[in-house]
């Protein structure tokens, strides 16, 4: 089921949040716990009951492996628990990719059927293997098997995140159990906080979704301002995409009485790339910074210091090696391609320069020539995020770069000729009135990304004012205005 | 859930829902009559609507190709031929009930000449387009019934629909209607087409190509709906003499329709089904007068601009000032 179906948008999210909140008060903490569990179920299984099986299992073998570890913190055990969820991860979703790789390497083109790679598994894996680790280091003391499930099935996180933490839910889920919470006091702020996703997702990423797909379907027969309109394109499109669904999962959460962390934080004001990763799905980063980067960043540290390693050395080691692993893993978690390591990458590279220049103290550059800066990387990265491989990528960067392809539509050819430029009928920029609106589209967004802002300072700030209302009003009309096909989410194929 | 968040979500939000509603109902009411101006369909309708009768004795109906050249260059003197070309998406049945509008202001005109595409006859508005070239620009009842009657499934199933749910069509196009700089009229030309120098071989490129040879590979056909429109057009008008002229076509697909004997056919499917309808049916094949190379084509339905629209404009005056008025 999407957030933005009207089965779920009218039927399954007030019939949910009615029997939730009845349950809570009428019959108890615990009852309202097994009714959302059962609801997530089956909002789960709508998309493919089969894989409901799946869940479970993963869910029931965790807590077993939680459990032990929470009595004897083995680290057998833990590696066990780890591995298996890797490998149960890497069969769903990265055996074809290895088998190919394996076969390439070996000289033969294996070919493969596709495989259907079950909802959400790179999320609920995650979710809970920082929870084993967690369990193993003594960071949860004690866990019921209802708290649990609910925090790995809940449906406003369980599809695409954000990714929390036991320890930041665990509190929450044992109020919940005790009926205490925060009850109905968050549900007025979750209404809002939804549609203000809603509109995201339906208004303004699928608003430009098409204009973005016009031009990484036609790769190799883009000129440069083409390509650069559908890049520019495609990377609002999955700001509002999925900093729309991080928000439909907040404000969810919010009206079931729980706090869900915030996913963004103004991305595309970032001003340098250590900037933009605090910024950007700012769950993920934290999973990845807990529990790869930093781990790996510390076992080389007290190396370099026990054996003086210059500078240089403790930066190659202790800096570089962990960004690079960590965005090489976190690349492959998006998905199973050499575009998405290649994504991981490209980010990673951001990222060392970035931490290089603070760390030999280079001049500071100008605000707006990092943001510039920023921007360039992250759109790079983000061609072979959308790219169906990577030679349609490094076409799209070849057309962006090289003037040869500078050619102007048809439609501009008196001020191509006076400019001494040439032209002719393009694919993309066929006709004037779709450029224009592709270009009203890009800076409508690009207005929104900068000033819309993710997180409230203080939810406490936020007032029920007439004009909430009303702007709220506005933004669900036009979201359900749109609504003639819901779309997917990008985030959902991870 | 304090009293504030309580009274907010029980009434303001609703109240606001309510509010916003029922406001832009308003709003779409108040707009209502206003013309859209999204596209040149529609500014054509409202020139037929709201300009001065020309009382033309040719009108010329056609689709793109002929539009697209008829924007710049002048064919006939002033007010001889009505220009009521739009594009293909409108198909047929769009001049059709543009000729009808015209009618309810001007004499009947002596002759109507089809200047178009080959494929224009085959060419029936579904979903999207059919939308915006069709039922949101004639929504006349006559107009409304002749669809309902001939082309239902064009209309969505929403019965009523309100404005908030359609704010884009039903305040968005009106008010940006109403910024409308120039007054709208029937497009003519200013330029006389003269022969001008025109690159007659050199290479393609490769998605135009693509696209010319794509097109050569749809059959030609006349569809029912079509036919239906063509029938009508005989009818609004006594004793009228109908000329179909076949635009340019890049040589690839004209050799490969010649070759298929596609045009001779379409012909002989229009002659037979007007028979009777209308009294004097002509057909005359451009290509027949020049080969148009696919080098001439700046996509694979329209020709590059300035020589070989220049070209078009000129034969296309040749051919109605000798051939059509003259005769």
């Amino acid at each position: 089921m999407l957030f933005n179906d009207p089965v779920f948008l009218f039927l399954f999210l007030p019939i949910v949040a009615f029997l939730f909140h009845w349950t809570r008060r009428k019959v108890g903490g615990s009852a309202s716990m097994v009714l959302i569990v059962a609801a997530s179920l089956l909002f789960y299984g709508w998309w493919n009951p089969p894989y409901l099986l799946l869940l479970l299992g993963s869910v029931i073998f965790n807590y077993t492996v939680t459990h032990q570890l929470l009595k004897n913190p083995s680290k057998l055990l833990l590696i066990t628990g780890m591995l298996t969820n890797i490998a149960v991860l890497g069969y769903f979703k990265y055996r074809n990719f290895f088998m190919e790789n394996i076969g390439l390497l070996m000289g033969e083109n294996w070919q493969f059927e596709e495989i259907f790679i079950p909802l959400a598994i790179s999320f609920f894996t995650f979710q809970q293997v920082a929870l084993l680790i967690d369990a193993h280091d003594g960071q949860i003391k004690r866990i019921k098997f209802l708290d649990f499930a609910t925090f790995v099935i809940l449906f406003p996180q369980l599809i695409a995140g954000p990714i929390v933490l036991y320890r930041e839910m665990d509190k929450q889920l044992q109020s919940l159990r005790g009926g205490r919470g925060f009850g109905l006091s968050l549900f007025g702020l979750g209404v809002v906080t939804f549609i203000l996703g809603l509109f995201k997702k339906v208004a303004l990423a699928d608003s430009i979704a098409p204009f973005a797909d016009s031009v990484f379907s036609v790769a190799n027969q883009l000129t440069m301002l083409e390509a650069w309109g559908g890049v520019v394109a495609y990377t609002l499109q999955i700001y509002f995409d999925f900093s729309g669904y991080s928000d439909m999962a907040v404000g969810l959460g919010m009206m079931f009485g729980i706090l869900l962390p915030i996913n963004f934080n103004l991305p595309y004001r970032a001003t340098s790339m250590i900037d933009y990763w605090k910024r950007w799905h700012i769950t993920m980063t934290r999973f990845f910074m807990m529990y790869i980067y930093s781990p790996i960043s510390l076992l080389i540290m007290r190396k370099s210091i026990l054996n003086n390693w210059s500078k240089q050395k403790q930066f190659l080691l202790a800096i570089i090696t962990p960004i690079v692993i960590t965005f090489l893993v976190s690349g492959l978690w998006h998905g199973a391609a050499w575009t998405f390591v290649i994504f991981g990458a490209v980010n990673a590279f951001g990222l060392i320069v970035n931490h290089a220049w603070k760390e030999w103290k280079l001049p500071k550059p100008n605000m707006f020539f990092g943001w510039f800066l920023t921007m360039l990387t992250v759109m790079t990265s983000l061609i072979y995020f959308r790219a169906d491989n990577i030679v349609d990528a490094n076409l799209i960067i070849l057309r962006m770069i090289d003037p040869e392809y500078l050619v102007f539509p048809n439609w501009l050819s008196y001020y191509a000729d006076y400019l001494g430029i040439s032209w002719r009928t393009l694919l993309v920029f066929s006709s004037g009135s779709y450029t224009v609106r592709m270009a009203g589209w890009i800076i409508a967004l690009v207005i929104f990304a900068l000033i819309l802002k993710n997180k409230p300072s203080d939810l406490r700030k936020i007032r029920p004012t007439v004009g909430l209302a009303i702007s709220s009003s506005a933004m669900l009309w036009m979201a359900l205005g749109w609504l003639d096909e819901p779309s997917t989410f990008i985030y959902f194929q991870f | 859930m304090n009293t504030e968040w309580r009274k907010f979500i029980i009434v303001t939000f609703p109240v606001a829902l309510i509010f916003i509603a029922l406001f832009v109902e308003f709003f779409s009411y108040i707009l209502k009559d206003v013309p859209l101006r999204r596209h040149d369909l529609d500014r054509l309708v409202v020139a037929l609507q709201e300009g001065d009768a020309v009382n033309s004795p040719t009108v010329l109906l056609g689709d793109s190709i002929t539009q697209d050249v008829l924007k710049s260059y002048r064919i006939a003197p002033k007010g001889e031929v009505a220009n009521l070309t739009t594009n293909k998406a409108s198909g047929v049945v769009g001049s059709m009930f543009l000729l009808k509008r015209y009618l309810k202001k001007n004499t009947p005109p002596k002759r109507i000449v089809f200047a178009s595409t080959p494929e224009f006859f085959g060419y029936d508005p579904t979903d999207k387009a059919a939308e915006i070239y069709v039922t949101s620009v004639f929504n006349e009842t006559e107009e409304r019934s002749w669809l309902l009657k001939n082309m239902n499934s064009i209309f969505n199933n929403k019965r009523i629909e309100p404005a908030i749910l359609n704010i884009e069509s039903k305040i968005g196009y009106k008010a940006l209607a109403l910024f409308a700089l120039t007054p709208d009229s029937l497009i003519e030309g200013d330029e006389m087409p003269n022969k001008m120098p025109v690159l007659e071989s050199s290479s393609v490129h490769s998605s135009i190509q693509k696209g010319i040879n794509g097109r050569s590979n749809e059959p030609l056909i006349l569809s029912k709906i079509v036919g239906a429109a063509l029938t009508n057009i005989c009818k609004m008008i006594h004793k009228i003499d109908l000329y179909f002229i076949v635009a340019p076509m890049p040589k690839t697909t004209y050799l490969k329709r010649k070759e298929k004997g596609e045009i001779d056919s379409l012909r002989n499917k229009l002659f037979e089904h007007l028979n009777g309808s209308c009294s004097n049916i002509n057909f005359i094949d451009i290509n027949e007068y020049r080969v148009f190379p696919d080098i001439a084509m700046r996509d694979s339905d329209h020709l590059r601009r300035p020589g070989w629209t220049a070209e078009y404009a000129r034969l296309l005056k040749e051919i109605i000032n000798n051939k059509i008025i003259r005769n």
